[in-house]
């Protein structure tokens, strides 16, 4: 990811206005957390961007900072590339620090597209799981037009990502230098390595106007496609995620969805903006009708509570945010046993 | 907001975004930078003469 700078510089500027917070991301910056992986962060800007130019300017001016990247969303006037970080409390930690220099809101602000940045390319059917994953779980549920996923590379003849949700990276530089949780020979020990596994590829999702909760959501689901896709640690783990959430498609009747072209994957490949886009729109009907009833529910859930069958499915979203808590608990229990000495 | 028209009824109005009920929202952590520091005070000049009194 081209940035043109250097962490620490970054760090240093900020430190001026978030001194305490500055402090912790420049301790916390490598440190891989539960063997989940490591987190960039792409800030898109939809407005004029003024908030962030005397922070460009510090950083070496915007030749330096923002020109060396050609990337961005289309209507966006700027995007800061930061650099990554060992795990999603030091990015979240890292994007607060910039929102108290600039003034500027970064999480839940239209203006602002947040981009998150993890290592490993998944397949095509792990890059949907990634996106719906992403989707159901955000504490945010929105509507697209097409146009909202448009960037610069969209049609670039070189590099030709398409308007998706999950996008690869476009080659260029790529930081190794954080921990990749293995397995040793035998199967049950962990083997910590000083780098991840591969010499570059990402896989990137747009998040639109993100969160906290989605940049915590899709580490945790992004490490878990990754390992699965690698070998790594948590590929047990992975892939009975994958099942899970299969299952979860199929009871809905949605287990389709993960056919579309959620990522473009080959260059030669045809365009399938608009298959994916079909795949987007079923998911986000389905998932703005659910919000109702959900809503309607808790509204007599007081009152007619004893009427709603035992049997009836709570519904898509709280089955994905019960996956997610399952999930997230297991990756936390697993490694903690480790931490004390015990088998998995 | 996506406005769906139809010849003859009400225009109706979409979200693009609604907050989903399924998720709790967190509390927000509150700021832990150390708050602006406050002027020094400095102790009033008191004169010889009050002191003796």
């Amino acid at each position: 990811m081209p940035y043109g700078y250097k962490l620490e510089d970054l760090l240093a500027i900020l430190h001026d206005r978030a001194p305490t917070k500055a402090d912790a991301v420049a301790l916390d910056r490598r440190r891989v957390e539960h063997g989940l992986l490591s987190v960039g962060l792409k800030i898109h800007h939809l407005g004029k961007g003024r908030q962030f130019f005397s922070l460009v300017e510090r950083l070496g001016g915007a030749s330096n900072v923002l020109e060396i990247n050609m990337y961005k969303h289309s209507q966006a006037s700027l995007c800061l590339v930061l650099p990554p970080v060992g795990n999603a409390r030091a990015a979240i930690a890292l994007s607060e620090c910039i929102e108290r220099f600039t003034g500027c809101a970064l999480f839940g602000n239209q203006k602002i597209q947040i981009q998150l940045c993890s290592p490993g390319r998944l397949d095509a059917r792990r890059s949907a799981l990634l996106a719906i994953g992403f989707y159901l779980g955000s504490d945010t549920l929105r509507r697209y037009a097409l146009g909202d996923l448009e960037t610069t590379v969209s049609r670039d003849v070189r590099y030709r990502r398409g308007q998706r949700l999950v996008i690869y990276d476009a080659g260029g530089d790529f930081d190794r230098g954080f921990e990749w949780w293995d397995r040793s020979g035998n199967g049950k020990d962990r083997l910590i390595r000083p780098q991840l596994p591969f010499e570059n590829g990402r896989s990137d999702l747009l998040t639109g106007n993100g969160s906290r909760l989605d940049i915590e959501n899709i580490n945790l689901l992004a490490t878990l496609l990754v390992h699965a896709k690698y070998q790594g640690y948590w590929s047990k783990l992975g892939e009975q995620f994958e099942e899970d959430m299969q299952s979860l498609l199929d009871r809905h009747l949605l287990a389709g969805l993960v056919n579309a072209p959620w990522v473009r994957t080959g260059y030669a490949e045809r365009a399938g903006d608009m298959e994916f886009f079909s795949a987007l729109q079923e998911l986000v009907a389905y998932v703005f009708e659910e919000s109702v009833r959900v809503k309607k529910k808790s509204s007599i859930l007081f009152s007619r509570w004893h009427e709603i069958p035992a049997t009836s499915s709570r519904g898509i979203l709280h089955e994905m945010q019960s996956l997610l808590q399952k999930y997230r608990t297991e990756v936390v229990r697993q490694s903690r046993l480790h931490d004390n000495g015990g088998h998995t | 907001m996506i406005r769906a028209h139809q010849p003859g009824s009400q225009p109706i109005d979409i979200p693009e975004v609604i907050p989903n009920p399924t998720v709790v929202p967190k509390q927000e952590p509150i700021p832990k930078e150390p708050a602006p520091k406050e002027p020094v005070k400095v102790p009033e000049k008191v004169s010889h003469e009050r002191q003796h009194r």
